[in-house]
Parts: structure tokens; sequence; C-alpha cells
């Protein structure tokens, strides 16, 4: 019942945002976090295409044995990843709150350029009032 | 639905009490803390005049010199290894123990309103519930985010969105910022402990804080109950 991080990937497949709450997850370098979610972008990609059911718009939920990754698709292109523990249900409000944050917080902030890492302190902290340790 | 609806109507029904005024608990909070450092950088260098008096005129043992320099820079006040607590952390002691004493007195009160109605207390896990819920809304309009326990009389209740931290800021970054939010919590800290302690537990009450609007309070209960 842990939220453990979160990610924004966007819209070309950067990692632009990376936060970690709970522990629970390996400690990574962040040229590996880089990676990952750039070969995240890749299979998200690839998974709207296996769909057999008509067209998709991509991989909602990727369940491993100890965690599982919640993936929001906004209608812009950008990607925010939610990795918890297996029993957490409220993967996907915590997402549509992280959404609202992101559009408050960095898409309103005039010195933030799109697509870029970033470094919002307004967006840390509402991402900790919504988060806070990840910790039921 | 249903519940939805019952849980609303009963919120309508029964209030909940709100004890204070928001916007002039904030004001009251920061005019406050800038009065009492001034006036215990008074306090204390009167007691400092006093003592250095009293060395002067022989009554009482000079105090030990101060350790070596081991300081490679005089404001680095973070480590304790030499033993004398150096300058800054003093006053703020001194700072923090009168906004917690004020604190006290104004939660006894508190909790003697909030508890007029509310039947006899089960155990400390209730009393504790009851500072989670009622005493916190009350005095800051939510609810404490998460409540654990180690079940022998240690509670830590995190609140992720604090409300009279929520507001700092400073210009020199969040490091700074976070410095001096820690004197802006020593007030509520003192509102639970006198809570808790009107109700009858005499415990501690730590407060501390890791990233800005997120507080943590670590309250220690006397281990007879």
């Amino acid at each position: 019942m842990a939220i453990f991080s979160l990610w924004v990937i966007n819209k070309a497949g950067g990692l632009v945002y990376q936060r970690n709450f709970a522990d629970g997850l390996a400690q990574l370098t962040s040229n590996e976090y880089l990676v990952l979610a750039g070969t995240l972008h890749g299979i998200h990609a690839i998974t709207s295409r296996l769909s057999p059911a008509g067209s998709s718009s991509g991989a909602q939920v990727i369940e491993g044995e100890t965690f599982k990754m919640t993936i929001l698709l906004t209608a812009t292109g950008t990607k925010f990843v939610l990795l918890t523990s297996l029993a957490e249900a409220t993967a996907d409000s915590v997402l549509q709150r992280v959404y609202e944050a992101y559009a408050d917080a960095v898409m309103k902030n005039p010195f933030h350029t799109p697509e870029m890492p970033i470094r919002s302190e307004g967006f840390d902290t509402r991402i900790t009032s919504l988060i806070g340790t990840g910790q039921p | 639905m249903q519940a939805a609806s019952a849980s609303a109507l009963s919120a309508l029904a029964d209030p909940p009490a709100r004890m204070v005024d928001g916007a002039a608990m904030d004001y009251l909070l920061i005019e406050a803390v800038n009065a009492l450092r001034v006036s215990s950088a008074v306090a204390s260098a009167r007691a400092k005049k006093i003592e250095h008096d009293m060395v002067e005129a022989g009554l009482v043992p000079p105090p030990p010199p101060p350790p070596p320099a081991k300081q490679q820079n005089p404001r680095d006040s973070a480590s304790s290894t030499s033993g004398k607590i150096p300058g800054p952390a003093d006053e703020d002691e001194g700072v923090r123990s009168r906004l917690e004493a004020i604190g006290m007195h104004v939660g006894g009160n508190f909790a003697e309103r909030l508890c007029r109605d509310r039947p006899l207390f089960s155990d400390s896990l209730d009393v504790i519930k009851f500072v989670c819920k009622d005493l916190w809304v009350s005095c800051w309009d939510k609810q404490v985010d998460n409540l654990r326990t180690n079940h022998r009389g240690v509670y830590v209740l995190q609140d992720n969105a604090f409300k009279p931290i929520s507001r700092i800021s400073s210009w020199e970054g969040r490091q700074e910022a976070l410095k001096r939010a820690k004197l802006y919590v020593a007030l509520p800290a003192g509102i639970i402990r006198g809570a808790l302690s009107r109700i009858g537990f005499q415990g501690t009450v730590v407060p501390e804080i890791t990233t800005l609007p997120q507080c943590t309070f670590q309250i220690k209960l006397p281990k007879n109950t």
C-alpha cells in the first residue's frame, strides 16, 4: 500500500521529472532513470499497436511481482507514470491530481520551458502535499 | 451514493467546531515569533550579563574556556561534537520554549472546550485520534494525513500540508526556508502538548520538518497507559 515513485515523461520520450517516495525501489543514477524512461516510452508506443481489439492508446497498467506501474497518457502526449505497490488502489486518482498539479504549477509557470526538465518548487510542494511519503 | 449524502448531511447537521480564525492565527504566529525572538535575546543578554558580573565579583568560578577552535567556519552551528552549544541555537531554544509554553496554555483550553460533550476516552489511542481529527480540524481546518504508532506509547502524526508552514518561503532558497520554518512549528507543538496534558497524558511532542509543507509530530506518551 505504498507509492514508490513518480515519473513525468514528455512527448519525445525524455524524462522531465522523477521523484522517489517510500523506499522499496533500488537507488539508480539519474542516467539510468533517463534510459528507463526512454525505454518505457518506446514500449508504450509499441503496445498501442498490439491491441487485439481495435485502436488503443497504449498500456495503462504494467504489473510485476512486487510493484505495478500505472501510466496516464494525456492528450498532449505527456506521460505520468506512478510506481506503486501491488495493493495500491488509488493510483489512477493520484495520477489525475498530479496532472492537475502539473497544469497549475508547471504549465502556468512563465519561466518553465515546455518539454524541459521541471525545476519548480511550487510543483514539488504540491506533490508533497498530495503524496507525502507514499506510505498509507 | 447513500453513504456520501449521509456523511454530507451529518457534517451539515453537526458542523465541526472551528476554534481558530485561520488568517488571524497566521498573522499572530508571524508577529509572535519575531517579538519573542527579540524578547528572548534581551532576556538571555541580561542573564549573560549577570553571569559575567558574578564572575567578575568572584562569586562564581569562571566558565571553562571554549574548546580549541576546531570550527572551520564560525557560523557552522550544525555540529555539536564540541559539547558547547553555540550562540544561535541557544537563542532559538529560548524562543522555542516560550512559544511552546504559550501553545500549551492555548492547547489546554482548546481541549477543555472540544471535550465538553464527548464521552470519556477509552485509551491513549483514542486520545491521539481525537487530536488527529478534532483538534486538527478545529485549529487548521483539515485532518492529519497519516498516523503511525509502535503501540508502545510512540505515535507519529504526519501532515502533508501543514497550514502554519504552508506559506513559508525564503529568497535564499529551500534550505533557508526550512531552517526558519522550524521555529514556527513550536507553537502548534505546544498546542498538541497542552491538549494532551489537560486530558491527562504528560507526554512530549517533537515536531520535524523534512520537506516544506510536510510536517511530522512525534508524540511520546508515558508508559503506564
